[in-house]
């Protein structure tokens, strides 16, 4: 018995080193991203974007709504993107080949006509069977296609787009009427030099959603989805933007990311064969922005830019989590000739190591922890005490981290309306380690064997619709 | 180990406490901050109007504490900018921003934080402040990094016609959608001296010419004819962009140079000036240039097809009888899609 709690005991020492050095990783990310969002702290948003609102000069934009069986929410989606307030743009939904009524709805509250196609081929896609254009506002567009997947959806809508840049968007997403300008402007302020552009995304549960517009920002009552906006500030103000600001932003949203077209053709498009084919083209955009030595950046805008209705259910959280991890576990398959490779610099030395080391094996880190903890305490090999000790070390940790990524929250939109929000943001996030982090490690490492095994799909979950028609 | 791992515990729950009340206090006293100013806003909006129209000779009494007094008044000024009509309420913004900001914006510039000086930069030019012109260019000369600092500062000093701002254009590597908004902001005279600089980098001219392009005013006109034949390919290729928003040339003849161009960008505004003009003598290029191996010069060529007086006529020449298989397509697409754009 004496070499098995010898194991045990290495297995914990690892994890603590690993866990400790995963805590110190996160407030070197906090530390390089707090900075950059005090600075911005007060800055007139407004005022900050007026220039390219009216210039003339302001790239124009497709914007791509890929779409699968998404009657529920596709017709307030596309409200949304045509309320944008940006100079010049088309919206073009790719409806891939859905079999609801995604196209019906769109063409008969459009008024959309049949129009011929030229489409140019810059990838090849599964055949696009007809394109309507609205009469009713003449830069929307909707394209019909056989069902390929969201990246073959996505690469087609490239092929029919006309403009420079594109905005890739999903269909269950609102965007911020000033969304558009506010991810354009440090590509137009770098006169071209970052190729790509991702905002925050913020979770639309709870708020007040009226035609397609967010018209007042509240939390939501179930703990499972106040626990993703946790979860959503922390991955986005700490995690993104501390690799942005270091160059080594590996994911833009699938939710809502901006992308030069150039670039994005000469990477080779989107992956059809991956279920993470947004941070696949990312890595492989990076990969051909070094290849050839090239001086552009992929940024991130700490601006919450994007709504989207998270899952409310266990079961489609346990899809969603499964999905991101077999995504993931695919991209840094796919691209492990990069990862520790000199040539790559920042991507390849850290970035990815990041991915590979925190993102996709702290799952398994974390699950053998848990079972060491429930095991030892079982059968009586490690103390109470040491348990109790460390897990209230842990709980702090994990809530403290939170703490600040409320704070920075708090710096970058401040909209809860009042006190109590934010209290019952902290009081929650001190539950985290208790229920929604065993759950969420446990469907990861689903994901990872499934990654190993299985095959992709789009990964749907039964929609509500977050917009009201109507205002009350 | 237990009594280390107890002390960083406490540590973690000490800073999480320290936090939730700084974030509780500082939400506390912004929703208050934000509340007295949007209530005293309220009080004085209409009374400020109508003092700031003319239509009342009373000056409204604003709120007492200076914080308070400066929102309001910035929030005041902000709507009223947004709203001038002639040059007696333009002057009237002047002298009520000059008397309220212009104190607080000399000290802001000099001891703000980065977003309280950006802002108040925008406010500047917003409330065309020029008595704040050498102010501005002090601070700018001090400004190590090229952020949105440096370029809302040399957006004020466009906006003021300051005169050190040519010559810094000529030095310095500005790209060209920037250099077009200082134009935009420039006064006249200020352009005339900039058209007679002779040693320009490319940047500023391609600037220059596209900016013309968007004024369609004719006294620029000249000078963007001047450049079609420029050696510079960007300066030659901006200077027909612009001529196809004057929707003007002087000689239609020089159009075939383009239209047979070696240059696929030339094809296309060759082609797409020839439509715009309504040139028929260009027909017959035309149709051949819908055969284009280019994307964008069939799009443009069958186009300008369409906006020719019997356009739909040669467009479904093309789309039935054209020899190209990707001309057809085009004309295709062009009888039935219609041009359009966001708005």
């Amino acid at each position: 018995m004496e070499w098995l709690s010898w194991i045990v005991n290495i297995a914990a020492i690892m994890i603590i080193i690993y866990m400790a050095s995963v805590s110190l990783l996160y407030i070197g990310m906090f530390l390089v991203a707090g900075p950059r969002i005090k600075k911005e702290r007060q800055l007139n948003r407004e005022a900050h974007i007026e220039e390219i609102s009216m210039n003339k000069d302001t790239f124009p934009i497709s914007v791509l709504v890929p779409a699968y069986n998404e009657e529920v929410g596709v017709v307030s989606t596309a409200r949304s993107m045509l309320a944008l307030n940006y100079p010049q743009f088309e919206v073009i939904i790719i409806d891939d080949g859905s079999s609801d009524q995604t196209s019906e709805k769109v063409i008969a509250e459009f008024r959309m006509k049949e129009i011929d196609l030229a489409i140019r081929r810059y990838f090849d896609t599964q055949p696009v069977e007809r394109a309507y254009q609205s009469t009713l506002f003449p830069h929307l567009f909707l394209i019909q296609k056989q069902n390929g997947g969201k990246a073959d959806a996505l690469n087609a809508g490239i092929n029919f787009s006309k403009y420079p840049y594109f905005a890739a968007i999903d269909g269950d997403s609102l965007l911020d009427r000033d969304a558009l300008l506010k991810t354009m402007k440090p590509i137009i302020d770098s006169n071209g030099k970052v190729t790509a552009t991702g905002g925050t995304v913020r979770i639309a549960n709870g708020s007040r959603i009226v035609r397609s517009e967010v018209e007042k920002v509240a939390l939501p009552k179930t703990p499972i989805v106040l626990m993703q906006i946790i979860e959503y500030f922390r991955a986005f103000l700490i995690g993104r933007l501390g690799l942005s600001r270091m160059n080594m932003l590996l994911i833009v949203s699938g939710a809502f990311g901006v992308f030069e077209k150039n670039r994005v053709i000469k990477a080779g498009g989107y992956k059809v064969d991956t279920v993470g084919e947004d941070m696949e083209l990312i890595v492989r955009m990076h990969k051909s922005i070094k290849d050839e030595r090239s001086d552009q950046r992929i940024e991130y805008i700490q601006d919450p830019v994007c709504w989207t209705e998270a899952p409310s259910t266990v079961s489609s959280l346990r899809s969603q989590r499964r999905r991101w991890q077999r995504g993931l576990t695919e991209t840094l398959w796919t691209h492990r000739s990069m990862l520790f490779n000199p040539k790559y610099k920042g991507i390849g030395l850290f970035a990815l190591p990041y991915y590979l080391f925190v993102e996709l094996l702290s799952a398994i880190f974390e699950l053998t922890g848990y079972i060491i903890i429930v095991a030892g305490l079982l059968f009586a090999f490690i103390s109470w005490e040491i348990t109790f000790v460390m897990f209230t070390a842990t709980v702090l940790y994990g809530s403290l981290i939170s703490s600040l990524a409320v704070l920075l929250e708090e710096w970058t939109y401040h909209k809860y309306p009042d006190v109590k929000s934010l209290l019952k943001l902290f009081i929650w996030s001190l539950s985290e380690a208790f229920w929604y982090r065993p759950l969420t490690v446990l469907w990861r490492c689903e994901g990872l064997i499934a990654a190993i095994r299985g095959k992709g799909s789009w990964g749907n979950m039964q929609r509500k619709g977050i917009s009201e028609e109507e205002a009350a | 180990m237990v009594t280390v791992v107890l002390w960083i515990s406490g540590t973690f729950l000490l800073l999480q406490i320290i936090l939730l009340i700084y974030l509780s206090l500082s939400k506390q006293k912004g929703i208050r901050n934000d509340n007295s100013m949007i209530h005293a806003y309220h009080q004085v909006l209409n009374p400020y109007l109508a003092f700031l129209s003319g239509e009342s000779d009373q000056e409204p009494e604003l709120p007492s504490d200076e914080k308070t007094r400066i929102r309001v008044m910035e929030k005041l000024l902000s709507g009223y900018a947004s709203n001038i009509k002639g040059a007696g309420d333009q002057q009237r913004m002047q002298v009520t921003a000059d008397k309220y900001l212009s104190e607080y914006y000399r000290t802001v510039l000099k001891k703000g934080s980065w977003a309280e000086r950006v802002n108040t930069l925008y406010y500047i030019e917003d409330f065309t402040m020029n008595t704040l012109q050498t102010d501005v260019k002090k601070h700018f000369f001090t400004l190590q990094n090229r952020d949105e600092e440096y370029r809302q500062s040399l957006r004020v000093l466009a906006r003021f016609g300051e005169k050190e701002l040519i010559q810094l254009l000529s030095e310095e590597l500005f790209s060209m959608g920037f250099i077009k908004e200082l134009l935009r902001r420039m006064p006249a005279e200020s352009l005339e001296d900039l058209k007679k600089e002779e040693s320009l980098p490319e940047s500023v001219k391609t600037g220059m010419i596209s900016y013309f392009g968007e004024t369609g005013y004719y006294e620029h006109l000249p000078y963007v004819e001047q450049h079609i034949t420029h050696k510079d390919k960007e300066i030659r290729l901006k200077s027909l962009a612009a001529l196809c928003q004057y929707r003007y040339i002087s000689s239609a003849d020089s159009l075939s140079l383009f239209l047979d161009s070696a240059v696929w960008e030339e094809r296309m505004f060759g082609a797409r000036l020839a439509g715009i003009l309504q040139l028929t003598r260009y027909s017959t290029t035309l149709m051949k240039l819908a055969g284009d191996s280019n994307w964008w010069v069939r799009f443009a060529a069958c186009e300008a097809l369409k906006q020719m007086p019997d356009g739909e006529i040669l467009l479904t020449f093309a789309a039935e009888g054209h020899e190209d298989l990707y001309a057809r397509e085009m004309a295709r697409q062009l009888q039935t899609l219609k041009t359009g754009v966001s708005g």
